[in-house]
């Protein structure tokens, strides 16, 4: 079956998604420097930030967020300052 | 935490110049520049209200704390350390009126960098830069005749920051040596206090000396803010050195979200040293206690947290991955 312009771009754009899709470890990360909301959530709730990026909160990997909490808070209230060093 | 441990955060006497501390403090100086500012604004009842929303919008609610904060930029302080590299006593009116005319430019570039960031909201500040450049003008013409020298280095001063400004909005892509000129030259505006109090000294010949140290603190200031606002400004679509190093130094088969995670921030602490150490040595050389006092906080504050950042996520790498990848502890 031959395929459409359409179909193919669509067929391109998925692979450059998969491509580019972010490992759920650096999404987690990703999403803590960029997000102020998941960056509380992390903290607060570890299992729904895990589950948020696609990870299972399994007992262990939600021990191992709450082992970072005091280091997590501390970047957290830095990166939270918004405001304009230039 | 409101204000650094560098201020001194005694009480000063409102507003007044007649403030008897022999000795001036920069909330002094603000204190009184934002409630001059405040009642030059009041006549213009709409341009005012707009005006004090986005300052305190950029203040967190204070506009004071926007140049109090452990982060700011010390635009305030360099007056008064040049100065305390010349002389052993303050002028206290000099200094009062050299920091109105900075507060009012300030806010110029301000407006004027957000609305050429793309910023929605400076749409209806922009007509404020015509009076606030008039407000600037009238301190330093408070303070300097028309034929002093000053204004020799006010206009060539105020003509490289207008051609910074152009060349780095106008950058599609920053190298290392582009940076460290652009930084210093977009914010070069910060030189004119700075050449005010040499020329009220007669020392100009310091200019090319403190102009040097402004380009090597800038070049750390500006991959300060480069750092802080690399996601905000990839979304916008802005020219960065950090973003333009990002792309040359990304996997083919990766983002530039995926290399600041990966490397990206490793990589800064490395640049934000280089930058750090040439401003230190030149710092050295102007021989202010107090400048080098608070530079130095400045420079451990924001490598203490961008080492923090890297090691907590090396953690998160090496327990999760442990956990999800089985990779070996």
């Amino acid at each position: 079956m031959v395929k459409s312009g359409l179909q193919i771009l669509d067929i391109l754009q998925a692979r450059k998604e998969r491509r580019f899709s972010l490992d759920p470890i650096n999404q987690l990360q990703l999403k803590f420097i960029t997000d102020p909301d998941f960056r509380q959530l992390l903290i607060d709730d570890p299992a729904a930030a895990l589950t948020s990026v696609g990870i299972t909160p399994t007992e262990e990997l939600v021990t191992i967020i709450q082992g970072l909490e005091q280091d997590l808070t501390q970047l957290a209230s830095l990166l939270g300052v918004g405001i304009e060093c230039v | 935490m409101r204000l650094a441990p560098i201020f001194n955060q005694e009480e000063s006497n409102g507003n007044s110049r007649a403030a008897t501390t022999s000795k001036l403090t920069v909330p002094q100086l603000i204190r009184y520049s934002v409630d001059r500012l405040r009642e030059d604004l009041e006549t213009m009842e709409s341009a005012s209200a707009v005006f004090w929303a986005r300052a305190e919008q950029l203040g967190q609610g204070d506009p004071e704390y926007l140049f109090l904060n452990p982060f700011s930029t010390p635009v305030f302080m360099f007056p008064l350390w040049v100065e305390r590299s010349l002389s052993e006593t303050q002028d206290v009116d000099f200094q009062y009126e050299l920091a109105y005319a900075s507060t009012a430019m300030y806010f110029y570039v301000r407006i004027l960098d957000d609305a050429m960031d793309g910023h929605v909201e400076s749409g209806a500040l922009l007509p404020l830069l015509t009076s606030l450049s008039a407000y600037f003008n009238r301190a330093l013409r408070n303070l300097f005749p028309a034929s002093d020298p000053f204004w020799t280095y006010f206009y060539r001063v105020i003509d490289l920051s207008t051609e910074g400004m152009v060349a780095d909005f106008s950058a599609t892509q920053i190298t290392s040596e582009d940076f460290i000129q652009l930084a210093g030259q977009k914010s070069y505006c910060v030189m004119i206090p700075i050449a005010a109090v040499l020329c009220r000294y007669q020392r100009c010949d310091q200019f090319e000396r403190w102009s040097e140290l402004w380009h090597a603190f800038s070049a750390w200031n500006q991959m300060r803010d480069d750092l802080r606002d690399w996601c905000l400004d990839s979304k916008n679509g802005l020219c960065t050195y950090l973003l333009s190093e990002a792309q040359r130094l990304k996997r083919k088969d990766e983002s530039v979200e995926q290399w600041m995670v990966r490397d990206g921030y490793r990589w800064s602490i490395g640049v934000v040293n280089q930058f750090t150490k040439r401003a230190r040595e030149l710092t050295a050389e102007l021989n202010v206690p107090e400048m080098e006092e608070e530079l130095e906080a400045q420079y451990d504050r924001l490598s203490q947290h961008l080492e923090h950042l890297c090691d907590t996520f090396s953690r998160i790498d090496h327990d999760l991955g442990r956990v999800l990848h089985g990779r070996a502890g």
